[in-house]
């Protein structure tokens, strides 16, 4: 059907608009908003492609959980302007370089021969995923878990610390005033 | 106060006894500026009974009475609930004064309201600003030579737009800075303070790094106000000081007069103002439980608190004829007798108000949250209760058993039995626990004196001199009237002299000091009021809180805005 | 059915349902006030209609043709698109609620509850965008706190949802009820009070109503609007509330599921409603009765034991299906 190549595609251009104009934006908030609906974007893809439970968790894990803690930490930090891209640095070559070879890559890739059609999806429900994660890819999702636990413990850590030093500090600012 | 330490004051500070007019109220002695500073501190920590608390701190302006300044200190010993009165005289507002904010921090405002209405300046005081006033005002008020009338000040009406600006500008808080630090603004207009004042916070995150208050958005001027009324006229506006408390605040003010003038009040009114009293404390400890569940997000008690609480109004309305400011106490008894069928109304109401305790409690300090909002919160440690002198169920609630209806027992609470709940843990569920339990006491009060109303007058006719021509007969005769007419326009002459008086009200210690020079209007009028001294106090537990526990801490501390400002 | 009488009957079915929940949103504010009343002695709304029965629309009108202003400090896109994402994600949530046998718009979506899952997530930044662009710092203190809401209780919401699908072994909405011979409430109880108290915290409502909370942040993260983008802020709320009690009921009561439901699918509706209901007077209930909580005491509750407890329930939910089916 017309309708679901054009749902689909637009969502896909939503989502590269979006993301190329995090490179823009003035407020950092306004690049998470960007961010977002480029997520949001890409659910929607994933969902005409035939995932529906990824671009569930699309909305749930990266909009729901990433992004907010993104925000969060925007919100929170003093800083509230950014630098817009400028060409004159010449440290930003490189990765321009890159990019351009990736959107090569990407152009080769999709004229020469991947086909995606949202028409006529395979559907990948998410008792497929799981039979692949706990079963073909248990490993990798083992030593995943295992070093977001890892992580987790070094943030407690940090965050204790941090907490101490903070509390001993409190006092002192308030015998100096 | 002993005889010894009377004298180890004269040897070491050359103190003498205050003899100039008659000083009822308290023991008074009269200090040298040069030796005041030492005096006080030595009161406080050495002394043989220690003054541990200052109660009150303020001036009088003697232009008057031979000229200069008088500054005088309240201090209150608690065990022996003992006051001692110590006068500074000054000869001029240029003479500097050390300031005692290091020997009792809570000194601090006290000194700011003295330089603000007298222009007296304290030398080591932290912040010496104008504290009821705005910064800009011209003048002190409390000085004789200011006009007592607006109208009488030169342009009264409005801000120039010099000063506005400089208002405006202080509500421009900076912004977020690079520290991560953010200063909020409470007020002047918040829903969570009840009250037109204000709070500059500084907030790391949700966690408060400095608290500064502003208070005088409802100052009236009550003690310039009295200068220029006759001493029975003024009795209307001392229940609108704490206007929660109702005929409460006109108690301390008719028996320092009645102290003053030694007017013998009969049974009778005695009686009948104990009564009224505790009604009002159980109206006011009312409203504070619905404010404090307000605060804390709880919607129920308000509705549950106000409807007894009009029950009550209705009792009050059937015996004064006024609601929350009935100005019923006459300087030397009450204004009439009881209506016919009172104490039926006056037990329904009890019992009206017994019945809902209970699901007060329920909704209060037995609901879970509320519980964990509110214990080990907002502690005031015995020491930090002392030092900013917090007097009431706040004191009681820091394990001092102190109230002055059973430590210095007046208007005859001596005969009624009643006890004196007291906490331990200083926090802000023990002060509600407290208050509850008061509520419980005060029903046991006004039941006993429903039991036990004597017969007889309700005016004293022992000092004719000092008191008004009895209306009903000013009704019936032309020559009562006559008396009648002209003292309540003249006003009476009072004695030459000055009192004190400490009662106990719902907020805790409001005392009056009244200084009369022989004419019929107050010299000066001196109102402490508990609420001023217990806002004061946030600043010393605020800080280092969050921000949600500032608002389950001012709530708690009841205080009103008209008995900060005044 | 052609394309061409399929889009335009689902559009009039849009434009109605939605009407309708908006008058319901009406409506449960104004029951709320009259049972608040109630529950405080007092009258609450009584003057426009029967019973007061107006006042919800009286209230819509006075709102709608108030001034919109728009403050000069706020961040202007964010501050229009905020109520907007409020009020569309919440209106879009409803889409994969069974209400009867058969009657919904997508009840056999195949990711309905995940689906629902992320619309909550949108409606969280319709909350504290709302908050951020208002660019005060009342509205930005609560913008926090609805932020720190979200990750302590999204989580677990999450995990209590999980147990459900474990039990009926699909993310369809109609499979869940289809599968409810016995209410879920009876073996999944643990899951319930995880998900219930998860869903008063996610529509900001007593006691866990910390972005608004008025005592503290005046309004909360909506200070600064006033006139329609209010309204929607606050149909936003109460379609929230309505929504989590749909939820509750489909996922844990049963559904529509009731005598003569199967045979009547109109039977089954009114049996939802009922349900519904009884949840939404709990919610006004809470409200009527208990105190705030503290921004810390709520976060430590949500991390402390409500998660703990939506794991364990998890795990024993597992292990008995495991072991039993």
């Amino acid at each position: 059907m017309m309708l679901w190549h054009f749902v689909f595609w637009l969502s896909c251009a939503v989502a590269v608009v979006c993301s190329a104009s995090l490179l823009f934006v003035r407020k950092p908030m306004h690049g998470a908003v960007y961010l977002t609906t480029a997520m949001c974007a890409l659910a929607l893809a994933f969902y005409l492609l035939g995932a529906p439970f990824i671009a569930m968790m699309q909305l749930i894990l990266y909009v729901g959980a990433i992004m907010v803690l993104f925000v969060f930490v925007i919100m929170l930090s003093p800083l509230q302007e950014t630098f817009p891209l400028q060409l004159q640095d010449r440290s930003l070559w490189p990765g321009l370089i890159l990019l351009i070879l990736m959107l090569l890559e990407l152009g080769a890739l999709l004229f020469g021969g991947l086909q995606v059609d949202p028409t006529t999806p395979q559907i990948i429900d998410s008792k497929a995923v799981g039979e692949l994660l706990f079963g073909h890819y248990k490993l990798a999702v083992e030593a995943i878990s295992t070093l977001l636990l890892a992580a987790l413990v070094g943030v407690m850590y940090f965050a204790r610390h941090l907490q101490r030093h903070q509390e001993r500090k409190l006092p002192e600012q308030q015998e100096a005033k | 106060m002993t005889e010894a330490l009377l004298q180890t004051l004269a040897q070491r500070f050359g103190a003498e006894p205050y003899s100039a007019v008659s000083y009822v109220g308290a023991p008074s002695i009269v200090v040298p500026l040069n030796q005041l500073h030492d005096a006080l501190r030595f009161l406080r920590y050495e002394a043989s009974t220690r003054y541990e608390m200052l109660v009150d701190l303020s001036a009088i302006d003697e232009a008057g009475r031979g000229g200069g300044f008088t500054l005088f200190y309240h201090l209150l010993n608690l065990d022996s609930a003992a006051f001692l009165t110590v006068r500074c005289p000054l000869f001029s507002s240029l003479l500097e004064v050390p300031t005692a904010s290091d020997i009792w921090p809570a000194a601090d405002w006290y000194e700011r309201e003295v330089y603000d209405m007298f222009g007296l300046r304290f030398s080591g005081h932290p912040d010496l600003r104008r504290i009821l006033l705005p910064d800009f005002w011209q003048g002190h008020p409390l000085l004789k030579s200011e006009a007592g009338r607006a109208t009488e000040r030169p342009d009264p009406f409005g801000y120039d737009p010099e000063s506005l600006n400089k208002i405006l500008q202080g509500y421009m808080n900076p912004e977020q800075g690079d520290d991560g630090e953010m200063v909020v603004n409470i007020g002047p207009n918040h829903p969570g303070t009840d009250g037109i004042i204000r709070l500059v916070l500084r907030l790391r995150g949700e966690r408060i790094t400095s608290l500064e208050q502003e208070i005088g958005y409802h100052h009236r001027g009550a003690e310039k106000v009295a200068e220029f009324h006759t001493f029975h006229n003024y009795i209307p506006y001392t229940n609108r000081i704490d206007y929660l408390g109702g005929v409460g605040g006109e108690l301390p003010y008719v028996l320092a007069c009645e102290q003053m003038t030694g007017i013998e009040v009969p049974p009778r009114a005695q009686a009948m103002r104990v009564m009224l009293a505790e009604i009002f404390r159980l109206s006011s400890h009312l409203v504070w439980i619905s404010s404090l569940g307000h605060n804390l997000g709880a919607m129920g008690p308000a509705f549950y608190a106000f409807m007894e609480r009009e029950k009550l109004f209705d009792v009050i309305e059937e015996v004064c004829g006024g609601r929350m400011h009935p100005a019923f106490y006459r300087i030397g008894g009450v204004a009439q007798d009881l209506p016919e069928g009172w104490k039926r109304n006056v037990l329904r109401s009890c019992d009206a108000v017994e019945e809902r305790i209970p699901e007060l409690e329920a909704l209060t300090t037995k609901s879970y949250i509320f519980q964990t909002r509110t214990k080990g919160i907002a502690v005031y440690t015995p020491e930090q209760a002392i030092d900013w002198a917090l007097t009431g169920p706040n004191l009681r609630a820091c394990g001092f058993d102190f109230d002055i209806r059973k430590k210095l027992p007046y208007s005859g609470y001596e005969q009624y039995d009643f006890d004196v709940p007291v906490g331990t843990d200083g926090d802000a569920f023990t002060r509600t626990v407290l208050r509850i339990e008061e509520m419980r006491q005060s029903l046991r009060i006004i039941r006993q004196v429903v039991a036990t109303m004597p017969d007889g007058p309700i005016l004293s006719d022992n000092k004719p001199r000092y008191s008004l021509a009895r209306k009903e007969r000013a009704l019936e005769d032309i020559e009562t009237m006559i008396h009648h007419f002209i003292e309540v326009g003249r006003g009476l002459p009072f004695p030459r002299g000055e009192s004190f008086f400490p009662t106990e009200t719902s907020k805790g210690l409001t005392c009056y000091t009244l200084v009369s020079d022989g004419s019929a209007n107050p010299y000066r009028v001196r109102i402490r009021t508990p609420s001023f001294a217990h806002f004061q106090s946030v600043k010393a537990v605020g800080v280092g809180d969050v921000l949600g526990n500032v608002i389950c801490l001012i709530g708690s501390i009841d205080y009103v805005l008209a008995d900060i400002d005044r | 059915m052609s394309p061409w009488l399929f889009w335009p009957l689902i559009t009039i079915a849009m434009v109605v349902v939605i009407l309708g929940l908006i008058l319901a949103a009406g409506f449960t504010v104004f029951g709320e006030r009259r049972i608040l009343g109630l529950l405080q002695n007092r009258y609450g709304p009584n003057q426009a209609g029967p019973f007061g029965l107006l006042q919800a629309i009286a209230d819509a009108v006075k709102l709608l043709t108030k001034e919109y202003f728009l403050p000069g400090f706020v961040d202007q896109k964010l501050y229009k698109l905020a109520p907007v994402l409020v009020v569309v994600t919440v209106l879009l949530s409803f889409v994969v609620v069974p209400i009867g046998k058969g009657i919904s718009f997508a009840a056999d979506f195949n990711v309905g509850l995940l689906f629902i899952l992320g619309l909550s997530s949108l409606h969280v930044y319709g909350i504290f965008l709302g908050g951020w662009s208002s660019s005060t710092k009342y509205t930005v203190l609560g913008s926090i706190r609805t932020i720190a809401q979200l990750i302590s209780y999204e989580l677990a919401m999450g995990v209590a949802l999980l147990g459900v699908v474990l039990l009926s072994g699909s993310f369809s909405l109609e499979d869940i009820v289809l599968k409810q011979d016995i209410a879920y409430i009876f073996l999944q109880p643990f899951g319930f009070i995880v998900f219930f108290i998860a869903g008063i915290a996610e529509t900001n409502r007593l006691p866990f109503d910390l972005p608004e909370a008025e005592n503290e942040l005046a309004a909360g993260f909506n200070t600064e609007y006033g006139g329609m983008p209010f309204a929607m802020f606050f149909l936003g709320e109460y379609l929230g509330i309505i929504f989590i009690s749909c939820l509750t009921t489909t996922l844990y009561l049963g559904g529509w599921h009731g005598p003569w439901a199967e045979s009547y699918p109109l039977v089954g509706v009114f049996w939802f409603a009922l349900k519904t209901l009884a949840l939404l007077f709990f919610f006004i209930w809470m409200r009527a009765s208990v105190p705030r909580v503290r921004w810390d005491q709520l976060m430590s509750f949500g991390w402390k034991y409500l998660l703990p407890l939506g794991l364990v329930n998890i795990i024993a939910t597992a292990l008995i299906s495991a072991l039993w089916m």
